[in-house]
């Protein structure tokens, strides 16, 4: 399941027409609080088996259920609602559902709903099939006892007068947009599987950054040095902002303030001539300012404001274009100056274009894939002094290596999963991998990830270091390294609004496992 | 609710810009001459917490101050409103001649969202055209006073945009009053008529007003024949008040006597988003030949012409370079060799030194 947090895809809410769309209703517990919630589920329109336990058993998974019933999967704006004892597991009771098929509304909003089940379910490259059961179960996330429908007709009480062309017309762009902001969502975080890695130990700089008096960060998605040491954080407050720091963590100044390319940050990244480099998933923009903070080169462009609110995207993606940029994620450089671009989001490709901004190669394309050269979500990237580009292919849980003509090289896929990467500078370059804790943390997955590898770039990996955490030095959601010395590790967490400064222990030699 | 206009906007414009992707492929002009020229680097001083977004306009006054309109963006709908209402998204800047950073004009203006052009009159008045709010605005020399105010800004916007119906569906003749669709551009004649081009959206039209802003007359429709247009983008009057229209879908400029007589058109010269013409009997008209905002491998240079339609010479070509275009919008020609250009897809004004 990809949803559309601020690293995450959405797409698949397209593939079900509004007509399709079932709705699960359960009356609302007293006390409760909601939360918007996008969710995929597996829907079983047949009554569910009596005992309910027999597909809520923590020891049966997908695979079973798959095979006992005539399934669809469903995508569905959900309220998950979470009662005064917290977030409860899994229902006990089969959920009420009612639902609209193709050849019209099956039951009226009031005289009671079919029945069935939703399941919310892991969706993988691999496919459910083969999942395996105890983890899938493991990994689901808790299912509140009671949910309600987030502005699907039918279901919940607001829906009742509400199951009018018009009024869906509009609703369905503003609950994306909510589920866009509240998402909490259900995400096939892979579990690293190389062996024998040692850790590194480390320590986190306490209370690293200063922001102005009054000020904080807000999410801290991209973080990035110049040669001087100073400290650049592209974040997301109420606007999207770009803060400079020295390098003793001391605020600087505010670079680009109400820049018309700011809409959403992804990405900072600082070229060997100190120009700033900003990455912006709103906006459709990368941004070249100089060392001094002035526009220097725009790549990509904004929909024309005159042509109006744009509606969250659904559908195929359109043809990827030269110079259209969506949801672009990252750019790096080689020593050539050529311009490398992740894109994105909804594009699934990396750009190569040349010093002055002109197109010259792709490699993907509007299509996601996994095969070699193609990307799911490439939501990182740089490049080596050899201009071999490292991608971080994030929901292919793997990191792709391509020539500098964009040709696949090789992947890695022990790992985790690939959100973002770093390789440091200096004639010995070294290349950081962040298996990072999504977003929406289930149970258990602090567990299984939130690790940085730090590597050669033959595929040695030598150590790893970090958890999750919400206080320091845990992470919570690593979403970009600076690493311009291999030994001061800098990185910026979405969900604690935080950057630190980690200093790493020399260790000893050891591991030697590949990264493949 | 009154003043409530839907705003069928979005089909059109995808159908302007689909037929300029069918039709400027074969430009003309290629064999013109190259004009030698430079861009002066850093010509306008920007304050450290002020940036360009899209130059949708850039003029000059008498004494050689600029004066650049500019999309910054952000433009804002409220929500818990009874109403989606909307503002913001552009703002007016003034240079000296130097460069040097002068004031902001109309800070938070009830009209400034959609910036399309800025103009000065011959007696230094600031003109300020919004495609968004569908305003043309007359703002004192100093830009301190509005003077005059053409069309009217909707009361509230269409979330998401578009929706049913709208003014001057159909023929695109746009209604025949004095508001506006889109409106791309002003010029004036000797006498201090105005003339809008109007426009972008649905209106394919040049609207004619009075000195003292009362509605003469309009003319023109949706259309590919003479005296029809497929997207005014710009407008500039000569000495003997003819009106020359940019028709940037029809890939042609199209002469008209004042009060819309057709004279005839000229069609060497690509699709014509941005015009400016010197003033004086030898005029001069200079014409932009804009690549669209999502391709820099076409396109983009500018052509120096006599209003008779024989070209002295281009320059530029499209790219993200000094020297080089992204989708020109305004050209000011105040002097005939020293242009300011700006451009949508390099949030930038350049200032061009024709040698």
């Amino acid at each position: 399941m990809r949803n559309s947090n601020c690293c995450q895809h959405v797409r698949s809410r397209a593939r079900i027409p509004v007509q399709q769309q079932f709705c699960i209703s359960r009356s609302l517990a007293a006390g409760g609080q909601c939360a918007a919630v996008a969710r995929k589920f597996l829907f079983f329109p047949q009554p569910p088996p009596n005992d309910p336990d027999q597909w809520l058993k923590p020891n049966r998974g997908a695979r079973d259920l798959r095979q006992t019933a005539k399934q669809k999967i469903v995508t569905l704006n959900v309220r998950q609602f979470v009662t005064k004892d917290g977030i409860p597991a899994f229902g006990r009771q089969s959920l009420e559902t009612c639902g609209y098929q193709d050849d019209g509304p099956r039951h009226s909003p009031r005289d009671g709903c079919g029945n069935g089940i939703a399941l919310p379910y892991l969706d993988t490259p691999q496919g459910l099939a083969a999942q395996p059961d105890d983890r899938l179960v493991d990994q689901l996330p808790p299912i509140a006892e009671n949910w309600t429908t987030d502005y699907l007709p039918g279901c919940n009480r607001i829906g009742d007068r509400m199951w009018q062309e018009t009024f869906m017309k509009r609703v369905l762009m503003l609950s994306a947009a909510v589920a866009t902001i509240l998402a909490g969502p259900l995400l096939a975080q892979q579990k690293a599987t190389i062996p024998g890695v040692p850790e590194i130990p480390f320590t986190t700089v306490p209370n690293f950054l200063k922001p102005p008096p009054g000020e904080i960060l807000g999410e801290s998605v991209a973080v990035a040095t110049n040669s001087k040491g100073h400290i650049f954080v592209f974040h997301r407050s109420a606007n999207t902002r770009l803060f400079e720091f020295d390098p003793a963590g001391n605020f600087v100044k505010e670079i680009g303030s109400g820049y018309y390319g700011f809409e959403f940050s992804h990405s900072v990244r600082v070229d060997k001539d100190d120009n700033i480099w900003t990455v912006d998933e709103g906006a459709n923009m990368i941004t070249k300012f100089s060392p001094d903070g002035r526009v220097a080169m725009v790549l990509g462009s904004k929909p024309l404001a005159v042509l109006g609110a744009v509606a969250y995207p659904v559908g195929p993606n359109p043809p990827a274009q030269k110079y259209v940029l969506c949801r672009p994620t990252d750019v790096g450089w080689d020593t050539q100056g050529n311009i490398f671009v992740s894109d994105g989001y909804c594009n699934n490709r990396v750009v190569k274009y040349d010093r002055n901004g002109r197109f010259l190669a792709q490699a993907g394309s509007e299509k996601a894939g996994s095969g070699l050269g193609e990307f799911n979500l490439p939501h990182a990237l740089q490049v080596d002094g050899n201009g071999h580009v490292w991608v971080a292919d994030r929901s292919n849980n793997r990191y792709q290596e391509l020539d500098n003509d964009l040709k696949p090289l090789k992947e890695i896929k022990n790992l985790g999963t690939g959100w973002t990467d770093c390789i440091s500078s200096g004639p010995h370059q070294y290349i950081f991998f962040s298996n990072s804790n999504p977003n929406g943390n289930m149970p258990g997955t602090w567990d299984n990830t939130g690790e940085i590898y730090k590597a050669e770039l033959d595929g040695t990996v030598l150590g790893k270091f970090g958890r999750p955490g919400k206080a320091a030095p845990g992470f919570q959601v690593v979403h970009m390294m600076d690493c311009r010395n291999p030994n001061e590790i800098i990185v910026g967490e979405i969900e604690s609004w935080r950057v630190q400064k980690l200093l790493l222990k020399p260790v000893a030699a050891g591991g030697g496992s590949k990264a493949q | 609710m009154s003043g409530i206009r839907g705003k069928h906007k979005s089909c059109p414009m995808r159908a302007a810009l689909m037929i300029l992707v069918a039709v400027s492929a074969a430009v003309a002009q290629s064999g013109a001459p190259e004009i030698k020229f430079d861009s002066v680097p850093n010509p306008l001083k920007l304050p450290a917490n002020i940036y360009f977004g899209e130059a949708g306009g850039v003029a000059t006054n008498s004494h050689g101050d600029v004066f650049v309109y500019t999309r910054t963006g952000h433009a804002t709908v409220t929500i818990g409103t009874s109403r989606p209402f909307a503002h913001g998204g552009s703002r007016l800047f003034e240079f000296d001649r130097t460069g040097k950073f002068v004031r902001e004009i109309g800070k938070d203006s009830y009209g400034f969202m959609g910036a399309s052009q800025v103009r000065v009159d011959p007696t230094d008045n600031i003109w300020a055209v919004d495609e968004m709010t569908n305003m043309v605005m007359k703002f004192d020399p100093q830009g301190q006073r509005i003077l005059m105010l053409l069309g009217r800004k909707a009361e509230n916007v269409n979330v998401p945009a578009g929706g049913r119906g709208g003014r001057g569906g159909g023929t695109g003749a746009g209604q025949p009053t004095d508001l506006f669709d889109r409106p791309s551009d002003v010029a004036w004649d000797a006498a201090g008529n105005i003339f809008v081009a109007d426009g972008m959206g649905n209106n394919a039209r040049v609207a004619k007003f009075d000195k003292d802003g009362k509605f003469v007359k309009s003319w023109g429709r949706k259309g590919t024949g003479d005296g029809e247009f497929a997207g005014v983008h710009g407008v500039a009057v000569d000495a003997q008040g003819n009106v020359y229209v940019a028709d940037a879908g029809n890939k042609r400029i199209q002469i008209f006597g004042n009060d819309g007589n057709f004279k005839k058109s000229l069609t060497n010269v690509g699709s014509p988003q941005a015009v400016c013409l010197t003033k004086g009997t030898n005029a001069v008209l200079y014409v932009s030949n804009s690549n669209p905002v999502d391709d820099i491998d076409r396109d983009g240079e500018i052509y120096k012409m006599h209003p008779d339609g024989t070209v002295v010479g281009k320059f530029g070509r499209a790219g993200k370079l000094p020297k080089e275009f992204g989708t020109v919008n305004a050209i000011d020609c105040r002097d005939e060799n020293t242009l300011y250009v700006g451009e949508i897809g390099n949030l930038r004004v350049q200032k061009i030194v024709l040698h």
